[in-house]
């Protein structure tokens, strides 16, 4: 298995004190990656509810998870471990109010969780790692 | 520097983990370990009988018994920890379907109970195998080394999970644990819930040495030892036990100062469980304690006042329009008739869409519906927008197809112009959907949820109940067997932490001479599995004095008939062959005036509801047809 380079976003979070655009900041045009054996029609689905997660997570997520890379916006990347449904909502004490129920639907958690799975990886591959799990 | 800090955090870890070092950590190891002695005793126990012995089955029974306490004594934590473990040490069912809200994507799956309230249960059968009983306490010891995983102590090193199991615990002094919803000896009720609490002033006072900085307040333990005295002066007869005072003056505020606590201790949650609980509810009464069902649907991020009074204006036409019908003759006012609480007392069930036939099912009402989390009377939908959805689609009820709905609501100007502009605040989807037309309907019919009835005042704001209704909750809480299944706060089929929805099988006749079951299938429909047949979702009782007639082909024409079929024991109890019945067969011997108390205290779960007239006329279409509909349709 190839080893993640966790990067803290601490780190981020300093180069980023001196800007607030990030939530501004449109996303780049986004490349997704279906499996070989998924069939065009059912691909076409698949990419509208990828895109539709794509808008969920610029509203819900990008604040606290994109970042700036050297002027370029970076969406991270999540684990499927990351992505499980519902223990997103616990996930952190942030995302406990952040990803309630009553701020994210279930049926949009769903989406997001399709964005995040089919979008194209980032090279080298950058999984974020939070920093905000409980002491 | 990161590699530091990651192996610092190790350290720490694995030390903490060899050796508990605080006195709450201690009282954990205490009594979990104490339940597993009992556990073991109790099996070797049972290998050693002969359980043609009366003697020995009675040895084995005050064996179960005594680990009963000493469960209880740990339940504060063993519930909330691990919810799934826990039913192999209490399941209250052999047999559990269940889909819980996090999986309701998912396929309902199976799940074996085991443990102490099984046993007893067991134990009391005429015809009785060893190696049965053996097999359920069994599974109780296998489960318990997890209460000893690093994934489950490691909670105790901090304050959060300990105010969450708290909550968790006072929830179910309200709703569980004086109803004897997992304690087949209606005796013993009483009795452990003394030793629970007992147990747990212990915990609460190891906590409060072991975390000086996240205390129980004063105030907070000074009623919780009000509580525990009430309950010492209180007869030990659950029938006689005063659930009403115990709930209002001391677990509900006790509830309140727990929810405080939470929020200026910033208590975080790491269990998916807790999800659905809100942190800001400051009463269980409050409608607010848990979130059920997006009501909102695709307006969910909608806050602005003006933007949520349009959607509300356009659910309400969209009610009332038969243009979501195939044939521009029926809305959803049709059946759930706005000033009738949303349902229909007229009869037994309503046409189906050809207007000859009766649909196979009693119309419900939609108040409080969004405090569901499965959806129809077989939980065959998980969001209110499909169920909305499908019934328009139905061809028995309102026999219209997606496509038509669209085109013919979009030829509205009206409509038109306002889904256009709505468009803005959900920015996820391109064009208009037909979850826009379903997300306005469910958004405005949940308005009428928000209401609440004499007996939330009593309780919450201490308002006066007629004694009559007060006795009658006793009841439901006791003698009668309600609350079992009707859990506090809306008395429906989620109980605490209202992650789920409960089915259950009773046997409801097809005809008042109980000739026959009733044919309906219910749950199997969705999951055919033995257990679930004729299995249908718990309802709500409230506003249930305006939703005749009931039960879920409106068998019964009035509430006395439908406390007459729970006294008998349901359909078994009248003699029909219902073998999966969940309800208890036994008669429940409740006087005449027993009777009327219990339907008194129905009567005080009325809400205030506030109705609204029907809109004046609705939007014009560009197709001249289509201008014929009248509001709310003609059937």
């Amino acid at each position: 298995m190839k080893k993640p380079i966790i990067v803290s976003i601490m780190a981020i979070g300093a180069a980023l004190a001196s800007t607030s655009s990030i939530a501004q900041k449109k996303s780049p045009k986004i490349d997704y990656v279906f499996p070989d054996a998924m069939a065009q029609p059912v691909r076409d689905q698949y990419l509208k509810l990828a895109e539709k997660g794509r808008v969920l997570y610029e509203l819900s997520c990008a604040k606290c998870h994109n970042s700036l890379v050297k002027g370029k916006l970076l969406i991270p990347d999540f684990t499927e471990d990351q992505l499980g449904a519902y223990s997103i909502r616990v996930a952190n004490p942030r995302h406990e109010e952040q990803v309630s129920e009553s701020n994210v639907s279930a049926e949009e958690l769903a989406l997001i969780s399709t964005f995040l799975t089919y979008k194209k990886k980032n090279e080298p591959l950058l999984l974020i790692n939070n920093g905000i799990a409980h002491q | 520097m990161f590699a530091l800090i990651a192996l610092s955090a190790v350290f720490l870890f694995s030390f903490n983990n060899s050796s508990p070092t605080n006195a709450y950590t201690l009282t954990y190891y205490r009594y979990v370990n104490a339940l597993t002695a009992g556990e073991e005793a109790l099996q070797e126990l049972i290998r050693h009988s002969d359980l043609d012995k009366e003697a020995d089955v009675r040895q084995i029974g005050a064996a179960i018994q005594l680990c009963r306490s000493r469960m209880k004594a740990a339940d504060f934590w063993l519930r909330y920890l691990e919810p799934i473990s826990y039913k192999k040490i209490n399941g209250p069912l052999p047999v559990e379907w269940e889909t819980e809200v996090f999986e309701k994507f998912e396929k309902p799956y199976k799940r074996d109970g085991a443990g102490l309230t099984l046993a007893a249960q067991y134990l009391e059968e005429t015809d009785k195998n060893k190696d049965i009983l053996a097999r359920l306490v069994a599974e109780a010891i296998a489960i318990m080394p997890v209460y000893g995983a690093d994934s489950i102590t490691r909670n105790l090193r901090d304050h959060h999970h300990f105010f969450l199991c708290n909550r968790l615990f006072l929830l179910n002094l309200a709703a569980l644990y004086t109803t004897g919803f997992e304690c087949p000896d209606t005796a013993a009720i009483i009795p452990e819930l003394g030793t629970m609490l007992e147990a747990t002033d212990s915990i609460y006072l190891a906590f409060n040495e072991s975390y000086p900085a996240t205390p129980l307040t004063d105030e907070y333990l000074r009623l919780y030892r009000d509580l525990k005295a009430f309950v010492h002066r209180q007869p030990r007869s659950y029938s006689v036990f005063d659930h009403f005072t115990f709930i209002r003056d001391y677990v509900n505020p006790l509830y309140r100062l727990s929810q405080q606590m939470i929020l200026r201790y910033r208590v975080a949650s790491r269990s998916m469980v807790d999800y659905s609980l809100n942190k800001a509810a400051a009463s269980i009464f409050d409608k607010a304690v848990y979130n059920g069902s997006n009501a909102k649907g695709l307006f969910l991020r909608v806050k602005d006042t003006a933007v949520l009074n349009e959607i509300d204006r356009v659910g309400k036409l969209l009610f009332y329009d038969p243009i979501l019908s195939g044939n521009n003759l029926r809305s959803c006012a049709s059946c759930h008739k706005p000033t009738e609480y949303f349902a229909d007392g007229q009869g037994q069930a309503n046409l189906q869409f050809n207007r000859k036939e009766l649909l196979p099912r009693n119309t419900p009402s939609l108040i409080n519906a969004p405090f569901n989390h499965l959806l129809m009377l077989d939980g065959s939908h998980i969001t209110l927008q499909n169920q909305t959805l499908a019934v328009m689609t139905n061809p028995l009820e309102m026999g219209s197809d997606e496509q038509k709905i669209l085109e013919k609501v979009l030829s509205c100007a009206d409509y038109k112009k306002a889904f256009t502009r709505l468009l803005a605040y959900t920015p996820q989807e391109p064009e208009i959907t037909l979850e826009h037309i379903s997300s306005a309907i469910t958004m405005y019919y949940s308005k009428f949820s928000r209401y609440y009835a004499p007996f939330d005042e009593a309780m919450d704001g201490g308002k006066a109940l007629p004694a009559d209704a007060i006795a009658g909750f006793n009841l439901f809480m006791s003698k009668a067997q309600c609350a079992t299944c009707h859990f506090v706060p809306q008395f429906n089929g989620v109980k605490p932490p209202f992650v789920s929805s409960e089915f259950e099988v009773l046997g409801v006749p097809a005809d008042t001479a109980y000739r026959q079951l009733s044919p309906d299938p219910g749950r199997y429909k969705v999951n055919p599995a033995k257990e679930t047949l004729n299995a249908f979702r718990t309802g709500s009782i409230r506003n249930a004095t305006h939703t005749a007639p009931y039960m879920h082909n409106g068998i019964f024409r009035t509430m006395k008939e439908v406390v007459d079929f729970y006294d008998a024991g349901g359909g078994a109890g009248k003699g029909l062959q219902v073998g999966n019945q969940t309800l208890s067969s036994d008669q429940l011997h409740l006087s005449p005036q027993e009777k009327e108390n219990l339907i008194a205290f129905i009567k005080s779960l009325d809400e205030q509801v506030v109705f609204e007239a029907p809109p004046a006329k609705l939007p014009r279409s560009r197709n001249p047809a289509l201008n014929r509909r009248k509001v709310g349709g003609e059937y």
